[in-house]
């Protein structure tokens, strides 16, 4: 029988009482200086603390949940007590796991979004939009000149009439803004911004952009967007544990421009699509991108969520077929449609 | 006594590894699993602690702080969204008393914060075990999340001025009620020293605001409507860039000088068992230590938050120190009950104050 020496602590004070320890086939016996039995450790029972600094030994006792036994150089013993498994293979299955978990989330997010997007009543869908043009235009006016406005219906009309009726969009507004850009919002509103019209030189630039709007708005990209950035924060913190949602502002931020790349090429080739069968050159597309290209912008490209002009700009090119195209307007209603807006 | 009382011994390289395998497993379990990491971070830094040479022990269990989280879900929190989103819906229809239950949701919030903060501290306290005794937190969570609702509500009526008052009152409160096995801690530290420099860090916010006021002038707000989304968040970064920058230059050494006094003052002013604290903290090392700490958890998406807590343990323990060794023959386990779950308050609301 081997004898250790050791401290026992009781629990009930902070002092150490040294002991005797007898290491027995099946326990420890726990000895005062006086041969006093103080405790029976059943070496099944005992676990011990391998998360604290020093070489000493530290055990306790599922039977004493308050006592202590520090053991100054009992390594050797170590070998007797219940032992934690290693398994070598528990690393790579883990990250393996980690990797399969992120993959298959990050992939199936946007397939899980336009899943959920289906399922949004278009009502629903259509107020949400409703409420996001109110705030616009109580901010920017909407220009309403009759000529422009007859202009802006002709070219909705010729571009719109290509899709099914469901897929079309409900409504075409030019507000008074410098951006320029045009947006499509949740239910099927698309705003246009001022700055488009006075950049433009040919209204096939405007039917391009117009095209590709409409693209995004048949394949309902707003709302799916939408809920994607929802579920992207919330998957986001999930992984990380960061409530405080830094880490989720970061992720997502990079994640979401990733996800609306994807739309925006899709919207592209949508578009050139739109044109051909509206008889309308995608060359004005192409050559606004070349346009934005040049003007290359404020926004550092990384952060942009419309880098790559210059690819999209080929890519329409590319998808351009030989057939006769006709301007997306006349004379007189391209100059109406420049001047929709007041002064 | 050449020995100081206070070590951290935890390794980098150890820590790094326990937050890489805890972010695996969160991302395997669906974050399920963060409860027992944050155990297991606890236990290694609680165990690399000495006080006095010995080493502090973590008794706590994430199936604990699991439990404890469900029951604040199902009592605290889904109550609370269910008033929130009632709220809400009055308010879109445009019903009065929409914002009346608003308000009463945003002041209960605040309310269920101070509540929270007071138990998880309980929580760790009880589960923090040196020589075999435990430490421990007694007074009220009620009274505590009413001191800080009047710390809120003070600092709004007199401009900030209450603050140091109060945050020494509200320390008080907690090292009071604070001891370790039946040994209470005691604080009579005063704020009247601190608001020397509690007035620097109120007039430095001034070129803060004027900073902000001349960005406005240089550019529009960012809006998100007018915008495309590429601008606008690079809009938003540069008023945020702005923002911090402005407070980095102007207000962080004061407000750093200011903490770093603060603890001082609270140090010098607390005994445990007749025996004195200090606290050598200066404001370059806590501007190092935070700036430090934000970069970290920042780049690493939260990840390395446990190299964070082990920073700010180890400035915490080069810091302080204690007059001499407590006669341990007087130190006896308190009799008070432990609580049995894990406080899920603060981590269902919103993970504020976790160590």
């Amino acid at each position: 029988m081997r004898v250790l020496a050791g401290l026992y602590r009781d629990g009930k004070t902070a002092q150490d009482h040294p002991v005797e320890i007898r290491v027995l086939g099946h326990g420890l016996e726990i000895v005062a200086h006086d041969s006093q039995l103080v405790e029976r450790w059943p070496l099944a029972r005992i676990a011990r603390d391998g998360d604290s600094i020093g070489a000493a030994l530290r055990l306790r006792c599922a039977d004493f949940p308050a006592a202590r036994l520090v053991i100054a150089d009992g390594q050797d013993l170590a070998a007797l007590l219940p032992q934690r498994q290693t398994r070598p293979w528990l690393w790579a299955g883990l990250a393996a796991g980690a990797a399969l978990v992120l993959g298959l989330t990050f992939w199936g997010l946007p397939h899980l979004a336009s899943a959920a997007a289906h399922m949004v009543p278009i009502e629903a869908e259509r107020a949400w939009g409703r409420a996001m043009a109110r705030e616009i235009e109580d901010d920017h006016r909407a220009c309403t000149r009759p000529d422009g406005m007859a202009a802006l219906t002709v070219l909705q009309q010729k571009l719109a009439l290509v899709l099914p009726e469901p897929q079309r969009p409900s409504r075409v507004v030019v507000v008074e803004h410098p951006m320029v850009n045009a947006v499509a919002l949740p239910g099927g509103t698309i705003i246009v911004f001022d700055g488009l019209l006075r950049q433009a030189d040919t209204a096939d630039e405007v039917a391009g952009v117009l095209a590709h709007e409409m693209a995004h708005v048949a394949e309902r990209h707003p709302l799916i967007a939408g809920i994607r950035s929802v579920g992207l924060a919330a998957l986001v913190t999930l992984f990380t544990g960061d409530l405080s949602a830094v880490a989720a502002t970061i992720g997502g931020m990079a994640l979401a421009g990733n996800y609306s790349r994807q739309d925006e090429s899709s919207a592209d080739a949508l578009a050139v699509e739109i044109l051909h069968q509206a008889g309308i050159s995608p060359q004005g597309l192409a050559s606004f991108f070349a346009k934005l290209a040049d003007q290359g912008g404020e926004i550092p490209q990384w952060l942009s969520t419309h880098p790559e002009l210059d690819a999209r700009r080929q890519a329409v090119e590319a998808a351009t077929r030989g057939q006769a195209f006709a301007p997306a307007l006349d004379a007189s209603q391209w100059q109406a449609l420049k001047d929709i807006c007041p002064n | 006594m050449s020995e100081s009382a206070f070590v951290h011994h935890g390794r980098l390289g150890a820590v790094i590894r326990l937050s890489v395998v805890n972010a695996l497993l969160n991302i395997v379990t669906l974050s399920l699993w963060r409860f027992w990491g944050k155990t297991r971070v606890r236990a290694y830094l609680w165990g690399h602690t000495t006080i006095w040479g010995e080493p502090l022990e973590y008794v706590g269990r994430g199936g604990e702080l699991f439990i404890g989280f469900l029951l604040a879900m199902l009592v605290v929190f889904t109550p609370y969204m269910i008033l929130v989103t009632v709220a809400q819906l009055m308010l879109v229809e445009q019903n009065p008393l929409g914002a009346l239950l608003f308000a009463l949701a945003q002041f209960s919030l605040f309310f269920l914060i101070g509540v929270g903060l007071y138990r998880a501290r309980r929580y760790l306290m009880t589960r923090t075990v040196w020589r075999g005794l435990r430490a421990g937190q007694d007074g009220s969570a009620l009274t505590y999340a009413l001191l800080i609702l009047g710390h809120i509500v003070l600092m709004g009526l007199t401009l900030g001025w209450s603050a140091p008052w109060m945050s020494v009152k509200i320390e008080r409160y907690r090292l009071n009620h604070t001891r370790f096995g039946d040994t209470g801690f005691t604080c009579d530290a005063t704020s009247g020293s601190l608001y020397k420099r509690y007035a620097l860090v109120w007039f430095s916010f001034i070129p803060v605001v004027a900073s902000m006021a001349l960005l406005g002038l240089l550019t529009d707000y960012p809006d998100p409507d007018a915008m495309e989304p590429g601008e606008f968040f690079a809009k938003m970064a540069l008023v945020y860039v702005w923002l911090f920058g402005s407070i980095l230059v102007f207000t962080a050494l004061p407000l750093a000088a200011y903490n770093a006094a603060y603890w001082r003052q609270i140090a010098a002013h607390t005994r445990f068992d007749g025996i004195g604290f200090s606290f050598e903290l200066g404001a370059w090392r806590l501007v190092r230590l935070f700036v430090g700490n934000a970069l970290i958890t920042a780049l690493s998406l939260g990840i390395l938050r446990p190299v964070a807590s082990m920073r700010t343990l180890r400035t915490a323990c080069q810091c302080l120190s204690m007059e001499s060794q407590p006669d341990l023959s007087r130190l006896f386990a308190g009799t008070q009950p432990i609580p049995r779950t894990g406080e899920g308050l603060v981590a269902a609301l919103d993970g504020v104050g976790e160590f």
